[in-house]
């Protein structure tokens, strides 16, 4: 994982694990040399446990010399969102009323990582509850990216993704609810999935908005995330909703691709002129993929104009509803000023610990729901959404895979403190996976002129994870997009 | 006043402070405003008899619809750890400040 050199893939990397040719211990050194190094420039991440993680290396080291059978992601360093429960680390949301907060238990995705060998080396920076797209939200600084650390990563699993673009880990865990993995793994240049809503456990997510969030992955390439999903994905007795059953990597890049029929919609790419750059890159990496599969279809696709406003209803009140357990009894930050009673105490704490968007986003969830407006946004939002769904899905039984744009413009600078409905319209083009539960991955398709990667997004019907990667990963062996590092 | 009456119950409904400030309020009031503009794009739709989509669950994987696990006792988290986080409790219950005077 050296800087500017060709960086093993995570199988590669796995194999000389077991065989013995590389010491874990080595790996998580690299890993944790290298975060050291960005850090101060990305802030990516927010807690690092360094004995921690190689004490863990040196377990595995001693358990594979004396010959006992390796998980396939042994000796594997990982970086996890700050939004995923960790018994031995800080699990903070980016949210000083969450600064303290040391959960009792791992998230069922970071044992099955670790219960495979993977060694969970820190957590990484957000926007605060997952709430945004830039990773500029967080109460412990902004995130950089590793193209030009003066721009934003993307969000709101911006630290994560800014890892393992940067080389810290070879993969990283994070969150979307709708777009926070695929979004920023486009602007950083790495692949991202967000699974099937249902596929993969959420026990130990701090919830944002239950009927969307999903937990995701992000690596360099797609046949690293299928080794990955082979581990995460299976049902969870501790999460109702997760109920798929678990697939094999092999499963996941099995499908055929040169039979696949690839929709698109012209009305994605009559963008901003902000974008527009971006746009005819995924443009032209769509036209590219008629000669990988059965051939491109034009897919119109309706209500792409009321996607944002029925998403943010619907996030914003489940939001609200959500977030009222930081109430300042539970989770360990109480206002220190006293007086007036039990109500008084939990708004002040919430004043005090939350930030200015996520209490917007409470604020307008909460008018959503409430008795005079619940019928005409938040009912009406879900009808809207309903009919969201039905459109995906009958398109989806016409063609197997939609091409879309991941992102409306390249990463954008970093200091610009822009309206938050604007900042909304980022989310445009991945907030329709996270409405109809589909699953949906970004892959890197090139590049703009101020070399900032672009993201190409690949959708398919629910529980299709493995028609995505399977063309993912054939798109990843003719083109090089995705091995591409930003400069050390 | 420095918020309007419906803005103050808001605040109120959502256990947040009502800004103390005229500039504070001002910028919430205006935040408030242009998001519920972006919220109307959702009138422009026709849903005469459709019906609400709450999860995505529901016909991607109909089996899954409200699923319900078997109705057997099963261990929770023991309570230390339940009460661990908790700035006030007495280590059987959480504490906070008096309800009743």
């Amino acid at each position: 994982m050296k800087p500017g050199m060709a960086r093993p893939s995570l199988q590669e990397l796995a194999a000389g694990v077991r065989s013995g040719s590389t010491p874990a211990t080595a790996l998580v050194r690299e890993s944790i040399d290298r975060t050291d190094q960005v850090q101060p420039q990305l802030n990516a991440f927010l807690h690092l446990d360094r004995a921690g993680a190689l004490a863990a290396a040196e377990r595995t080291a001693r358990a594979i010399a004396a010959g006992i059978p390796a998980g396939p992601l042994a000796g594997i360093p990982f970086a996890a969102k700050d939004n995923l429960s960790t018994a031995d680390m800080p699990t903070t949301c980016g949210s000083r009323i969450l600064e303290n907060y040391r959960p009792p238990f791992d998230a069922t995705v970071i044992s099955r990582l670790r219960a495979a060998g993977a060694i969970l080396t820190g957590k990484t920076n957000l926007d605060e509850f997952a709430m945004g797209n830039t990773s500029s939200s967080s109460a412990f600084g902004p995130v950089g990216n590793p193209w030009d650390p003066g721009r934003i990563p993307g969000g709101s699993s911006g630290g994560s993704a800014a890892a393992v673009a940067a080389g810290c880990v070879p993969f990283a865990i994070g969150s979307d609810t709708g777009g926070s993995v695929r979004q920023p793994a486009a602007l950083c240049g790495i692949t991202g999935i967000k699974p099937t809503w249902g596929s993969v456990s959420r026990y130990g997510l701090a919830t944002y908005s239950s009927s969307l969030d999903q937990i995701g992955v992000m690596a360099r390439s797609a046949s690293e995330i299928a080794e990955l999903l082979g581990v995460m994905m299976g049902p969870d007795p501790r999460d109702a909703t997760a109920t798929a059953p678990a697939v094999t990597p092999m499963q996941l890049l099995s499908v055929d691709v040169s039979r696949l029929r690839v929709g698109w919609c012209p009305g994605h790419f009559r963008g901003s002129t902000a974008g527009q750059e971006s746009l005819e890159t995924v443009r032209s990496a769509i036209r590219q993929l008629a000669d990988l599969t059965g051939g491109l279809e034009e897919a119109p696709l309706r209500f792409q104009e009321v996607l944002p406003a029925v998403y943010y209803i619907i996030a914003m009140s489940e939001a609200s509803s959500n977030l009222s357990r930081y109430d300042g009894v539970r989770y360990t930050t109480r206002s220190e000023r006293d007086g007036d009673g039990v109500d008084a105490m939990i708004v002040r704490t919430r004043g005090e610990g939350l930030g200015r968007e996520v209490r917007r986003r409470v604020l307008m969830g909460t008018f959503a729901l409430s008795a005079g407006s619940y019928d005409q946004f938040f009912a009406q939002a879900s009808r809207v959404r309903r009919l969201i769904r039905e459109d995906l899905l009958a398109c989806l039984a016409s063609v197997d895979v939609l091409a879309l744009p991941t992102s409306p413009t390249e990463a954008g600078l970093r200091d610009s403190e822009s309206d938050p409905v604007e900042s909304y319209l980022g989310d445009q083009f991945t907030v329709s996976a996270n409405l109809a539960g589909l699953p949906a991955i970004s892959v890197p398709c090139g590049f703009t002129q101020s070399r900032l990667p672009v993201g190409l997004q690949l959708m398919a019907a629910p529980h299709r994870e493995d028609v995505l990667l399977s063309l993912a990963a054939r798109w990843q062996e003719v083109s090089d997009w995705h091995l591409r590092s930003p400069a050390p | 006043m420095a918020v309007s009456p419906e803005l103050e119950t808001l605040c109120q409904l959502a256990r947040l402070p009502v800004p103390e400030n005229l500039g504070d309020a001002a910028a919430l009031a205006a935040d408030v405003a242009g998001i519920l503009g972006f919220f109307s794009a959702v009138q422009s739709v026709d849903t005469a008899g459709v019906l609400p989509l709450y999860h995505p669950g529901a016909s991607a994987f109909p089996q899954s619809s409200a699923r319900l696990r078997e109705d057997i006792p099963a261990d929770s988290l023991p309570l230390e750890m339940v009460l661990q986080n908790a700035p006030g409790t007495d280590g059987a219950f959480f504490l906070v400040p008096r309800v009743l005077s």
